[in-house]
């Protein structure tokens, strides 16, 4: 991916970058890691993050950076090969236990994670995490959902305006 | 081993705070979009006044079943509409009458419909048939491809209207019905864009005057009736005429100086 001349060639040590999160904490961490994020791999491809700079994400706090470049880490070396033709079953099972324990998390987490996965546009957690949220939505009726989701308990004026809509709706209930 | 459901250790946690409702739409669509079904994804507007209108901005349609196409359609707020996709055994001219304006109004990308009813003898049953109500084609001013298996329904075509954006349009087991002809729809003026257009297993078409300048390929593969072509297309690279013209005396006129 990246040229030569860019610092791979150092003996194989893996370049690193400095990434700043909004609360002013710096992470270092492998470009290749950081590169899952289509954002930053632009950054990183021009030189950016290196040395001293580091690269100020002013979206993203450190609790969720450092939740975000967990994934990273753990997901490099798969995304490394390609999306892994030649990794094992083994590996793959791996990941995916990683990847369901990951998203296993309070929802004001999960909620934070989804907006630095769309932010930073990392593809394959921002799809974990919405199949996280579809998979708690699937075949659940709506009061279901709205425990599932967390929702205070309706007033009775929100459950009438429930009530009316659901028979408007009456046939996605068939 | 049993495991508690994952979702009471959340429903602990989060208790009065419905986080991902405070999501943007564009992310809650994206959620949506991951739903088995758009009846599934619609049932979530009766949750909040937040969740309302969000599955309407769904901007993929996909209706495996055929079912609910009206409902969908005339729920849509979707800014972009990029693929409609439908498969049906038995949707009615009725029905499809019904729903089609809706997709040309909100559609600016694909349209895919296949109905699969069959005909066992439509020969014999063309007259029969005539007698269904024909579906009229609304004018889809935004779309880029239309692909219709009709099923063998009747189809009007619109006397006016401009296809702006269609760059494909291909229509099978269609019965064109009405006195306007296809060439008229799919010409230059009406169509500026177009650069693929088939017609398969298809009756009712007897005559085809194309004239365009953007038309690249073109397929036909009428059912029986067929008589005349006339093509003026400077443009069009391809064309294939397949059994078009059965019994009768074939008249063609081809002006196509890219056509090899």
């Amino acid at each position: 991916m990246a040229a030569p001349e860019s610092g791979d060639g150092n003996n194989g040590a893996a370049r690193m970058v400095t990434l700043i999160s909004s609360d002013n904490t710096r992470f270092e961490v492998e470009a290749a890691a950081a590169s899952l994020s289509q954002t930053l791999q632009l950054t990183i491809l021009d030189g950016g993050g290196g040395g001293g700079d580091g690269i100020p994400l002013p979206n993203v706090d450190s609790a969720t950076l450092s939740k975000v470049l967990e994934y990273c880490i753990k997901h490099a070396p798969a995304a490394a090969n390609g999306g892994a033709p030649n990794a094992t079953a083994v590996d793959r099972a791996e990941l995916e236990r990683f990847d369901n324990e990951f998203v296993n998390i309070d929802q004001s987490v999960l909620y934070s994670l989804i907006m630095a996965a769309h932010n930073l546009e990392i593809e394959g957690l921002q799809s974990l995490v919405a199949k996280k949220v579809a998979d708690m939505i699937k075949g659940k009726s709506p009061m279901e959902i709205r425990r599932t989701l967390g929702f205070p308990d309706p007033t009775p004026e929100e459950q009438a305006e429930m009530n009316a809509h659901m028979l408007e709706y009456g046939w996605a209930y068939e | 081993m049993l495991h508690q459901a994952p979702w009471r250790k959340e429903v602990a946690a989060a208790a009065g705070v419905d986080w991902i409702s405070a999501l943007p739409d564009d992310i809650l669509v994206l959620i949506l979009l991951r739903l088995d079904t758009i009846a599934e994804a619609a049932r979530t507007s009766v949750l909040s006044r937040r969740w309302r209108r969000v599955w309407a901005l769904l901007p993929v349609l996909l209706f495996p079943d055929g079912r609910h196409i009206r409902e969908v359609l005339a729920a849509s707020e979707a800014p972009a509409l990029r693929l409609i996709f439908i498969t049906t055994n038995d949707d009615t001219a009725e029905s499809v009458a019904a729903w089609l304006p809706l997709a040309a109004r909100r559609l600016s990308g694909d349209l895919t419909y296949n109905n699969r009813r069959q005909l066992e003898r439509y020969e014999e049953e063309e007259g029969a048939v005539d007698q269904e109500q024909a579906v009229p084609l609304p004018c889809f001013e935004s779309a880029t491809t239309i692909d219709l298996d009709l099923g063998f329904l009747p189809l009007a075509l619109p006397s006016s209207g401009e296809f702006a954006r269609l760059a494909q349009l291909h229509l099978k087991r269609v019965r064109f019905h009405g006195r306007l002809k296809l060439g008229n729809v799919v010409s230059s003026p009406r169509c500026p864009v177009l650069r693929l257009l088939s017609v398969v297993d298809s009756f009712g078409l007897d005559t085809l005057t194309v004239h365009s300048k953007s038309l690249l390929k073109m397929e036909l593969r009428p059912l029986n009736g067929f008589r005349e072509i006339t093509i003026d297309a400077q443009a069009l690279k391809e064309l294939i005429l397949f059994n078009c013209f059965g019994r009768n005396q074939p008249v063609a006129n081809i002006a196509a100086p890219e056509l090899v």
